[in-house]
């Protein structure tokens, strides 16, 4: 079993199984040998780590994910796959919950839940005028209407699909 | 094992909190005064996990995406977050190659590419496939070095070519080439079918692995794409054949003028010329539409539609029908089998020579604005009806033999040796059998009974009289199998009778039961051989509803 211990204090013991499925704490394992003590994770709060490991928890027999595997290549296509059942009913449609998790996935190093976050992040972009996108995103328009005729102007060409 | 009892939805909901770079202000209220104040999430976040998120986009997501804020603007142009979309239009060499721009050059590129396809979409027929569904399964590898590679437009009926339109060049040609082994492969170039014509959309259609195209001074060309051997065209010289044909383009462009008949181009080319089929340029430009065993169907200055015969290596100019047909007509030869007697001859010239047009023409369908398919006789260009469909198909497919293709909202059915038609638009569907006991065929409606939600039912026609025989349609879960009378006497109708329990239905495990299978009418018994095996004898008279067992 291994300690994690959250930015407030949060304590949580998990199978080194359910733990090595982030990079982060994988290396910090491999690296000691083992831990008596919990491993501290300063940049996530409890409840964060709370669904973190139960994402990890689910995912634990999954295949591993190798460190190099992990590293990103930006030229590569994004494969649009569906999003497994669990999964969007994990993660849900709440974007403060999501960024959360995002930034949790991204600091851990897991890399599968990166991928879920921002895929479900990217759904909530796909399809939608910018104004939608605004209202859902809480932005304001800070184009004046000047610019704002000239980037409809040049982004023409996407909107004749 | 996870022990802790507080999770994230704890995080009080009308309090300030923040963690690491993001930070919210929650409020109850939800007033549009009060709505809740966030920061831009997006922008808060790592660039790197942005031009994730931003990497899932599609280029249209991506256009929108960039109106939304300043700073969306800045985060959209990213090199980076484009890349993948480039990845996905261009093919990975060409989309690498863009790396080394600037941000709006970056942005340029992509719309210039989306322009293109556009550009390529609008001016192919729509009974060119467009392989977005498929595209998850073909890994479209550029072998051009920084030329880019074009997308796949069109499988070859035999799907073992992709074709792709190049306007003032002519059909590319690629194969799919599987690997020693045969684990993996790989897309190969294998020749141009070219044009001279410096046309703004290239237009060809396919039969087998037979492919009809204009050609020189607008001359209709079959070429027959199974003649080359596989050939493994190194990069070098894929790049060089690229370049050159570029090159070829522009000196062509800076040398011509507006009044000059284009002129052929150079570019050798591996594939059999099957037969050329002279064509009067002034006239206007014959474009092909459908292409057949015997026959070939070109539109021509949206008024023109001609029926060629094109037989043992000569053609000849059947009929030419004069109608309104949108730019976009869609036309397809049906390859119904008629009876002998139906087929003709024609002659050509005073020779001898006399082409024989033979029963592989049945009719040929014509979709025209709006909502309508027009069906003309394919020997002489009668027209025979027209069908009003519930919505404007975009495209006209038809099926591979067996296979049903389904596209938006429209699909065609082919049963074997061209036994049934089917077609669909929106609600309305309709169905055209083999009838050798008519002189003409006729198209039934299909009642909404008789359709499946994901597709056409599987129906056993029984033998009857020629006034009316049964049909069966087979069961699944969301829909009941049913029993419908087919009136073959116009107005041609499948009427209802209703659902049908299991054991009535006949024992047929293929979509075209052996003949002596089928169930009978005869007439007030209705003989059905079940899936038991068992022959059952019902007392039936379509105006008494159901049959009841005897």
């Amino acid at each position: 079993m291994v300690k994690l211990t959250s930015s407030d204090n949060q304590t949580f013991e998990v199978e080194r199984k359910v733990a090595e499925r982030s990079i982060l704490t994988k290396n910090l394992l491999e690296d000691v040998g083992g831990y008596d003590q919990a491993i501290p994770l300063p940049n996530v709060t409890g409840p964060v780590l709370k669904r973190v490991l139960e994402y990890c928890e689910h995912h634990k027999d999954d295949a591993a994910v190798d460190a190099e595997e992990a590293e990103d290549d930006y030229s590569q296509p994004r494969v649009n796959e569906e999003i497994e059942p669990w999964d969007r009913d994990f993660i849900g449609s709440k974007q403060e919950v999501i960024f959360e998790l995002i930034l949790a996935a991204n600091y851990l190093d897991i890399r599968s839940l990166l991928e879920l976050g921002c895929k479900v992040i990217a759904s909530q972009i796909k399809g939608k005028t910018p104004e939608q996108i605004r209202e859902t995103f809480g932005i304001v328009n800070d184009f004046t209407p000047e610019e704002e005729e000239r980037v409809k102007r040049e982004n023409a060409w996407g909107e004749d699909s | 094992m996870v022990t802790a009892a507080t999770t994230i939805q704890d995080a009080p909901n009308d309090s300030t909190y923040s963690r690491g770079t993001i930070k919210y202000i929650h409020k109850k209220s939800k007033s549009h005064v009060e709505r809740p104040i966030r920061m831009d999430a997006l922008q808060c976040l790592p660039m790197d996990i942005t031009l994730r998120i931003l990497g899932y986009l599609d280029y249209a997501s991506l256009a929108r995406a960039r109106q939304v804020c300043r700073g969306w603007e800045r985060l959209v142009t990213h090199p980076s977050a484009l890349l993948p979309c480039l990845f996905a239009l261009q093919g990975p060499a060409s989309a690498r190659s863009c790396l080394n721009q600037r941000r709006d050059g970056m942005w340029r590129e992509l719309s210039r590419t989306v322009e293109r396809e556009q550009r390529l979409d609008r001016g192919l027929p729509h009974s060119w496939m467009t392989l977005e569904d498929e595209r998850r399964e073909i890994w479209w590898r550029a072998q051009g070095g920084s030329s880019p590679a074009p997308q796949p437009r069109q499988f070859t009926t035999t799907k073992d070519c992709i074709l792709t339109g190049m306007p003032g060049i002519g059909v590319e040609v690629w194969r799919w080439m599987k690997d020693e082994g045969g684990k993996g492969g790989r897309i190969c170039w294998q020749g141009l079918c070219p044009t001279s014509l410096d046309l703004d959309r290239v237009r060809a259609c396919t039969e087998g692995s037979r492919l009809a195209v204009i050609g020189d001074h607008g001359n209709l060309v079959i070429w027959d794409l199974a003649s080359p051997e596989s050939t493994y065209p190194d990069e070098e010289e894929l790049h060089e054949s690229c370049a050159s044909r570029k090159r070829k383009r522009r000196q062509e462009k800076l040398t011509k003028s507006h009044s000059d008949v284009p002129r052929a181009s150079a570019d050798p080319h591996p594939f059999r010329k099957i037969l050329e089929i002279p064509c009067d340029i002034a006239k206007g430009v014959e474009y092909p539409i459908s292409l057949r065993e015997t026959a070939l169907l070109t539109l021509r200055e949206k008024q023109y539609l001609t029926l060629w015969s094109i037989q043992d290596g000569g053609s000849k100019r059947i009929w030419s029908i004069k109608g309104s047909f949108d730019e976009h007509a869609n036309a397809l030869l049906i390859p119904l089998h008629m009876p002998a007697s139906r087929s003709i001859r024609v002659s050509r010239g005073g020779g001898s020579y006399r082409p024989s047009l033979k029963h592989s023409i049945g009719q040929v369908l014509v979709h025209a604005q709006p909502n309508t398919v027009h069906i003309y006789q394919g020997l002489t260009g009668e027209a025979l009806q027209v069908l009003r469909l519930g919505s404007t198909p975009h495209s006209l497919y038809h099926s591979h033999r067996d296979a049903t293709l389904t596209h938006r909202r429209l699909s065609w059915y082919l049963g074997k040796e061209g036994e049934e038609v089917r077609i669909r638009g929106g609600q309305d569907n309709y169905t055209i059998h083999r009838d050798s006991s008519s002189e003409k065929a006729h198209w039934f409606q299909v009642p909404a009974e008789m359709i499946q939600p994901t597709g056409w039912a599987k129906m056993y026609p029984g033998h009857g009289s020629k006034e009316r025989d049964v049909v069966f349609t087979s069961a699944n879960d969301q829909l009941p199998g049913v029993l419908a009378i087919r009136r073959r006497h116009p107005p041609c109708v499948y009427e209802v009778m209703g659902p049908i329990s299991h054991d009535i239905l006949p024992d047929m495990d293929a979509p075209w039961c052996p003949m002596d299978l089928a169930p009978v009418l005869q007439g007030d018994h209705l003989i059905i051989r079940n899936i038991k095996s068992q022959i059952l004898v019902f007392s039936f008279h379509p105006d008494k509803g159901l049959p009841t067992r005897v």
